[in-house]
């Protein structure tokens, strides 16, 4: 394998910046059944503003700011731990949503919309709380993955012993459907809860490049070229941890995406950690859209669950891509 | 003039210290062979001058200590190749050598012209330019640890510190390391190079440092540390010395019972 990455990367992203703005466009003008909105002539504009602007948007937003998070935090999360198995639900934090979500839902704390997503909120905090916590003051990567494994675990039961003792079957329905994952129904108050904490994940893990590519090297040789592997370890699992954790607050668990995407990049933008995270972002997004309009085509029968389609395509395509990977290696 | 010195240097792990007191000036254009037998503390008194883990004790780069020096401009400055360096991503050995330059840039500064000049440079020092388009995870032992030596190259810093650099090469390509490792002295830099090989220590190297059980047991040139006396008391074995070329060598012929 003489591959070193890309000749001509401005292509990559060229080609991904259109894809992400082609499929968001997509996301707005397609509904369920795969109905053209525009087009439609049976609805007044004034309906056709309120699907457009409070139906779509909303939807189509959060397949973006939820996409870009998970491509990102995967990439970075790989790049950390120089393990092309981490992806984004590694830290806690996600479980740890889940786990707030699922509490607000199973004592029927319903103060309006909003509460769902803000437990969920409080649920991810709670879980970067005790990652730190149990994993020390100058933690090493090894120790904050058995610590988030641990969390994961423990919030796992936790829901699990919710949905044993749900009062009544349709709550646990509920909370599962919830927890399958799902961008539908959703406003733009789901929007402004969660871009806030986006941005600040995406904005300390995308920070981070440098510290990676020199990580690569191994913690010693990283901190011999200027670099605090601490200070970047804090960076990449608070950020991802805000930022997932608020992305499963107010759309349950997307799996697959934040493990798939960096392997998706690597062969068009090289191994480098800090080279493959605004790619990875971008694809995420993609992935992410496009994933979720097709959630939305079948006419008939309950709207499939986007986690549901990330896993059902996603598994199937990380197994190829390693079979791949090792018959290259062979 | 001293470069690097070092003051009651002690490094503990729990209560056992792996170094313990030691001291030491060095100055610009030597070749420092770090020996001793294994576990002496060679390596852990080279992270510790690298500033890699707490010491007690004092090193001062330029009369100033390590401590006081900000992390980017110690990088600058001293360069570190670990013992067995793992390599995480299947990159290149121009993308490795590359990281060798993230200490010059600033932040948000693009890799420039000046850094491909010095890269390059790097790469053909320690002869892996026909290499450089390869990843690390297809080449020998031999060319990985050139490639390897080619990122702690690019550093071009004052000091350089290195853990067994020849380990794993053959006698041709351990030659020639040592001759870059030579060179660099000789143009100016400090290196100290923890190495196995008497003879190449004796050889190429203007001093050696030699260690046991934490400390330095003998500070000098070649030929004064690697005397029958100080390789018995240090390696346990007997040594039988000769001569090529003018050049005094030494080699270690018969393990001596501990009694």
């Amino acid at each position: 394998m003489t591959n070193a990455g890309p000749s001509r990367p401005w292509l990559v992203y060229a080609g991904l910046i259109a894809s992400v703005i082609g499929l968001f466009t997509l996301s707005l003008m397609i509904g369920r059944g795969g109905v053209w909105l525009p087009a439609s002539e049976n609805v007044g504009a004034d309906v056709a503003d309120i699907i457009l602007f409070e139906v779509r948007l909303p939807r189509a937003l959060l397949g973006l700011i939820g996409g870009a998070v998970l491509g990102a935090c995967g990439a970075a999360l790989q790049g950390l731990l120089r393990n092309p198995l981490a992806e984004p639900g590694l830290v806690g934090a996600s479980s740890g949503a889940a786990l707030g979500a699922v509490v607000v839902f199973y004592f029927g704390l319903f103060g309006g919309q909003m509460a769902v997503p803000m437990g969920g909120l409080v649920g991810a905090l709670v879980a970067l709380g005790l990652l730190y916590g149990l994993a020390g003051r100058r933690p090493d990567v090894m120790t904050l993955i058995l610590a988030g494994v641990a969390i994961n675990a423990f919030a796992g039961a936790l829901t699990s012993l919710a949905l044993n003792l749900a009062p009544s079957p349709f709550a646990a329905l509920e909370i599962v459907f919830w927890m399958l994952g799902s961008l539908a129904d959703r406003s733009m108050d789901h929007v402004w809860v969660a871009a806030p904490f986006a941005a600040i994940g995406l904005l300390l893990v995308l920070s981070t490049g440098r510290a990676l590519d020199a990580l690569s090297l191994g913690q010693d040789t990283a901190k011999s070229l200027g670099f605090s592997p601490g200070w970047a370890t804090l960076r990449v699992i608070l950020g991802t941890g805000l930022a997932v954790g608020a992305l499963v607050s107010v759309a349950g668990m997307i799996g697959f995406i934040g493990l798939v995407v960096p392997h998706l990049m690597r062969p068009l933008v090289g191994y480098h950690p800090s080279r493959l995270l605004l790619p990875s972002m971008l694809a995420g997004a993609a992935v992410m859209l496009a994933a979720d309009v097709v959630v939305r085509l079948p006419m008939q029968g309950p709207e499939l669950k986007l986690g549901v389609v990330t896993a059902l395509i996603g598994a199937p395509f990380f197994l190829m891509l390693i079979l791949r990977s090792r018959r290259a290696a062979a | 003039m001293t470069v690097l010195s070092a003051k009651n240097v002690t490094v503990r792990f729990d209560e056992l210290a792996a170094v313990s007191h030691v001291n030491f000036r060095a100055t610009e254009g030597t070749l420092v062979g770090l020996i001793g037998p294994n576990g002496a503390g060679k390596t852990t008194l080279v992270r510790a001058l690298a500033n890699l883990i707490l010491s007690e004790g004092i090193v001062k780069l330029d009369g100033q200590r390590l401590e006081a020096i900000a992390r980017r401009t110690l990088a600058q400055n001293v360069a570190y190749l670990a013992q067995g360096q793992p390599v995480h991503w299947p990159l290149s050995v121009r993308q490795l050598t590359t990281l060798g330059r993230l200490p010059h840039r600033a932040p948000f500064q693009r890799h420039g012209f000046d850094d491909e000049d010095k890269v390059e440079r790097a790469m053909s020092l320690a002869s892996v330019t026909e290499l450089a388009d390869r990843t690390i995870d297809t080449l020998s032992g031999g060319e990985r640890a050139r490639a390897l030596l080619a990122r702690a190259l690019a550093v071009e810093a004052r000091v350089l510190l290195v853990d067994e650099p020849v380990a794993a090469l053959d006698p041709y390509h351990q030659l020639e390391i040592m001759e870059v490792l030579r060179r660099y002295a000789e143009e100016g830099g400090l290196v100290i190079a923890v190495l196995h090989d008497l003879v190449l220590a004796e050889r190429f190297c203007h001093r050696l440092f030699l260690m046991r059980d934490g400390g330095l047991l003998c500070d000098g040139a070649p030929h004064e540390v690697l005397t029958d006396d100080n390789v018995q008391a240090a390696y346990r074995v007997a040594s039988a010395h000769g001569e090529h070329d003018g050049q005094r060598f030494t080699l270690p012929w018969r393990r001596i019972d501990a009694d």
